[in-house]
């Protein structure tokens, strides 16, 4: 039994094993944030109780772009809004029946399946502002969590 | 053998720093606690009666100062008494499979004399549907101003913050 815990070096053994806690801890408290999704609002693309991760690395070198689905912090990283981005810093966004209009030109979003026809005036976004929307926009656009972003809240791009 | 004894010598005196760093008393750690406290008197246990609620908003006088100020939004209604807040939690009616109220993520800043403190944070609510029993979650940030009187630490103000800053809230 206790060749079967420790192998045959018990030192080696309990080395591999802090390594693999310390990994682990890193990877997963730091670097990919384990995310339960919860509610309708990214349907079809992420279903109720998916399990996915916040990849933060996706954002080291790069800023977000268009069509990222990324994890957006509450207070701090517990609570996480998913949701995917449609507008980025700078641009005059509106929505016109559902579509929505980035610099007067509509955005073909192919994620986006059931489309209500929502309605909201122009306006341009802050230097540091993403405008985050999700993939469900069957319900009425006021029942729906979307709005401005800044980029300090952005934590990472999901993973899948 | 020697290897052992250092490698149970470190592993102990990890364990016993992380155990100091855990328990020892610090007004973040009381306050901590406090809201802790509150987040557990706020959560509403399935099937809760009448006398469950009135012991609730009794409790609940303890962690309110007698002026507080509750505000939901930036544009929404103020509240200005524990009385009113209290009132209107009593007469409220929590849906029948109860809800679990936690503070997560909490900050805590210190004022200046350590009376006084800014706390920002985020409220998580969950619960069931009441009509297809599936988990419900739903979260708010909030900002609080809490203050230490007669030896305990109140809450004096309470504001809702808003996430997702909705397009034309700010236009």
């Amino acid at each position: 039994m206790k060749r079967l815990l420790f192998g045959s070096n018990a030192r080696l053994s309990l080395l591999r094993a802090a390594v693999l806690v310390v990994t682990a801890v890193v990877v997963f408290g730091y670097v990919l944030l384990p995310v339960r999704l919860q509610g309708i609002s990214m349907l079809p693309t992420y279903r109720d109780g998916m399990l996915n991760f916040a990849n933060r690395a996706a954002l080291w070198w790069r800023e977000p772009a268009r069509g990222d689905v990324v994890a957006i912090r509450m207070a701090g990283p517990r609570v996480l809004y998913v949701k995917r981005i449609v507008g980025l810093p700078r641009e005059r966004v509106e929505i016109a029946m559902g579509v929505v209009i980035v610099d007067s030109v509509p955005l073909i979003e192919p994620t986006v399946v059931y489309k209500a026809p929502w309605n909201l005036p122009a306006f341009t976004l802050g230097d540091d502002e993403y405008l985050v929307i999700g993939d469900n926009r069957v319900m009425a656009m006021e029942n729906h969590d979307f709005g401005r972003a800044t980029r300090d809240r952005i934590v990472g791009k999901m993973l899948f | 053998m020697k290897i052992k004894l250092v490698f149970v010598s470190l592993v102990s005196f990890v364990a016993i720093a992380f155990l100091i760093y855990q328990w020892w008393p610090s007004p973040e750690r009381a306050i901590k606690n406090r809201l802790g406290g509150l987040a557990k008197t706020l959560s509403v246990p399935a099937n809760d009666g009448d006398l469950g609620r009135v012991t609730r908003v009794a409790e609940l006088r303890h962690y309110f100062a007698q002026d507080v100020r509750v505000r939901a939004g930036a544009s929404g209604p103020e509240i200005t008494s524990r009385d009113a807040l209290l009132g209107l939690i009593g007469a409220w009616t929590p849906p029948p499979g109860g809800w679990t109220i936690e503070f997560v993520d909490v900050q805590v800043t210190l004022g200046q004399q350590a009376t006084s403190a800014r706390v920002y944070l985020t409220a998580k609510v969950s619960g069931h549907d009441a009509r297809t029993s599936e988990p419900t979650l739903d979260a708010r940030e909030a900002n609080f101003s809490m203050a230490k009187q007669d030896g305990d630490w109140v809450v004096t103000s309470v504001e809702a913050a808003e996430t997702l800053q909705r397009p034309g809230s700010q236009d």
